[in-house]
């Protein structure tokens, strides 16, 4: 632990970039979310109509809005981070342990943010005008286990994925950085593809699942990312 | 510390110089001069070099060392150096000095007259 | 992931026939050298020869393509009680954007046990660094202010520093120079100065390590170094006459003058001679010297390539 602990202090440098910043943008969604509701408010009159009720439950602006931030937090810890740890005497080893464990402390705070926020809604009874941000299907519909669940996978896989490519352009360069974007991108259709083949398969099996199917591939995926990142690491170089 | 031009290493001049301040009274005899470290950093060596100086003026029976303490002006060291000095001078000084002038064709009479009008 | 004390008797860096390709270009092709520990070296060269390249080798930045490499007897790739003993901070080190140098200056000490504080606090001071400046808006003095203050302070066993000098002014430079030899006497380490401001460094090393062409052209004592080889100027037969079948690095000529940098000491004989003939004998630098050899590893280059074509 003790080689460990200077990179987890490199990654939490800037407590308030990791740590603060993906739960203001959580904020800043909800934020636009009441805006946008409270416009058709006043064009339809309160409360909300059924119409926007229903469509509001589908809202996945909590899905969309961290994953960019949350990339880009993976690659500067792997490119520049990653420099730095390597100049001051770390091995590659070492830092991407102390970075994951950073990486686990942001997708705890998104997932408590969310769980936060979520909590809010439903006490304010939706902030008093039936619009929501958080008690929405995509989170389980108010189960703040699963919120909580689904947007901390979330962060995993966008901070390894994020790292995954910061790796590939220390170990490989920009060419192959490239080929890897396209590759992942080709990867991801044919898996969706397949599983819209095989759809009939493999329904019966996750039926009941409901969100929890997208939680656990999304775990199974940041898994994945994750072993891409460590094995490609260990080649990366200064 | 700049080299000199005639490519004497470094470590002579810093010896040449704790000489030269021996001579003109800057550290009298069993005074203790400055340490490697503090020649380091004064003249901007490595510590080596400053430490390749003392031992050069030690093994000249110039200083001594005294355990655990530093080093020291020996007993009639300044003495000893002007001596030197003096041996040195005619080769140092002389030699060339006669053979500026022979090249420039003055004769040996001419040379004492300009030494003499110079020492006037 | 034990901590044990790093070992009690440091013996120094080793490097055994080390090679390094990048794609289909050798850049070190036979590197061999012992530097023990405890002494200042220079690594010096012309641009583009390796200098960095075989610093990033030692401390597992990059990966040998063959031969060994030992710190303390122990190859340091992916080893982090030896690595946690090396600093090496490169010329154009990547911060986190998001970072100030205050940030960089609370983080790094967590890396050392060695760290010292005062020095760190010393050197921020006497650079005038600005504390809440975000690293990419440094400019390049205080680039390379700040990397002086971070390696100095780390007070690593083997402190590498590339080309440390880069952007900083004449007073600045004077307290890099003081500030590491007062931290090296104080507190003896290894420093491994790779540098092209060879001459206004040159006092600072014990020894110098001259990369040329892939190889070590020269490992010697600094002093050995300035008498490793003179340039002597007059008329071209009798320039000639006194070289003998010495080595001429480089010849520079002015209609019948020649001046030649010859390798080897200048000899009592070549003295007498030189007085006779007329001829001028001037030490040359070390950083002639070096300029030499490298100038002399491209016309055998050249020569090679005329050969085979």
């Amino acid at each position: 632990m003790t080689h460990v602990r200077p990179n987890l202090r490199l990654y939490l440098a800037n407590r308030t970039g990791v740590l603060l910043t993906p739960v203001v943008i959580l904020t800043i969604m909800l934020g636009l979310s009441l805006i946008v509701a409270g416009f058709i408010g006043i064009a339809t009159g309160f409360p909300l109509p059924e119409g926007t009720v229903v469509r509001m439950r589908y809202n996945g602006g909590a899905l969309y809005c961290v994953p960019g931030f949350l990339l880009s937090v993976g690659v500067l810890a792997m490119n520049r981070n990653f420099s730095m740890a390597l100049a001051f005497g770390s091995t590659r080893r070492n830092f991407w342990l102390g970075t994951s464990i950073g990486f686990i402390l942001t997708s705890l705070a998104v997932g408590v943010g969310t769980v936060l926020l979520l909590g809010l809604e439903i006490l304010t009874d939706h902030w008093f005008i039936n619009a929501r941000a958080f008690d929405v299907v995509a989170l389980g519909s108010g189960d703040p286990v699963q919120a909580f669940a689904t947007m901390f996978v979330l962060s995993m896989l966008s901070l390894y994925t994020g790292a995954f490519f910061g790796t590939i352009y220390r170990a490989l360069g920009t060419v192959w950085t490239s080929v890897a974007a396209v590759g992942l991108g080709v990867l991801a259709l044919c898996a969706g593809a397949a599983f819209l083949w095989k759809w009939d398969v493999i329904a019966p099996q996750v039926v009941g699942w409901e969100a929890w199917f997208f939680v656990a591939l999304g775990l199974v995926t940041a898994a994945l990312m994750a072993a891409a990142s460590y094995g490609a690491n260990r080649s990366a170089t200064v | 510390m700049t080299p000199s031009p005639d490519g004497r290493p470094i470590f002579l001049e810093i010896a040449d110089q704790i000489a030269a301040d021996i001579l003109v009274g800057a550290y009298p005899e069993q005074a203790q001069v400055p340490s490697t470290n503090e020649l380091s950093v004064h003249y901007r060596v490595n510590p080596a070099t400053a430490g390749k100086a003392l031992n050069r003026l030690v093994d000249d029976g110039v200083l001594y060392k005294r355990r655990g303490l530093g080093m020291f002006v020996a007993e009639g060291a300044p003495e000893a150096l002007r001596a030197r000095r003096r041996a040195a001078f005619a080769d140092e000084y002389v030699r060339p000095f006669l053979a500026e002038g022979r090249r420039l064709g003055l004769s040996l009479d001419e040379i004492t007259d300009l030494i003499h009008k110079e020492d006037r | 992931m034990t901590p044990s004390p790093p070992s009690a008797h440091p013996s120094g860096i080793s490097l055994n026939h080390v090679t390094k390709n990048f794609g289909r270009k050798q850049v070190l092709t036979d590197v061999t050298a012992e530097l023990p520990s405890g002494r200042i070296y220079g690594l010096l060269g012309s641009n583009g020869v390796g200098k960095t390249t075989l610093m990033s080798l030692i401390c597992g930045h990059q990966f040998r393509t063959g031969g060994r490499i030992l710190i303390d007897g122990i190859d340091p790739v992916e080893n982090p009680m030896v690595l946690q003993r090396t600093c090496f901070v490169h010329e154009d080190q990547l911060y986190n954007d998001s970072f100030s140098v205050r940030d960089i200056l609370a983080v790094i000490p967590a890396f050392y046990p060695t760290w010292s504080a005062e020095t760190a606090d010393r050197l921020v001071t006497r650079f005038r660094l600005p504390l809440d400046t975000k690293s990419k808006k440094l400019s390049r003095g205080q680039r390379s202010a700040l990397a002086i203050t971070l390696s100095l302070a780390s007070r690593a066993a083997y402190t590498f520093l590339d080309e440390p000098y880069l952007g900083l002014d004449a007073s600045s430079r004077s307290i890099l120079y003081d500030e590491l030899l007062a931290e090296y006497a104080a507190h003896p380490r290894t420093f491994i100065i790779s540098t092209h401001l060879i001459d206004e460094v040159a006092d600072l090393m014990e020894e110098v390590v001259v990369l040329e062409d892939g190889v070590v052209a020269v490992q010697t004592d600094v002093d050995e170094a300035r008498a490793a080889c003179f340039i002597v100027r007059g008329r071209e037969a009798e320039v000639r006459t006194l070289v003998g079948d010495r080595e001429i690095l480089t010849e520079r000529h002015l209609g019948t003058i020649l001046s030649a940098t010859v390798r080897g000491a200048v000899t009592p004989d070549d003295r007498t001679l030189a007085e006779r003939t007329h001829l001028t004998i001037e030490a040359a630098s070390l950083q002639e010297f070096v300029a030499a050899l490298g100038l002399h590893a491209l016309d055998e280059v050249a020569r090679k390539t005329e050969v085979a074509s």
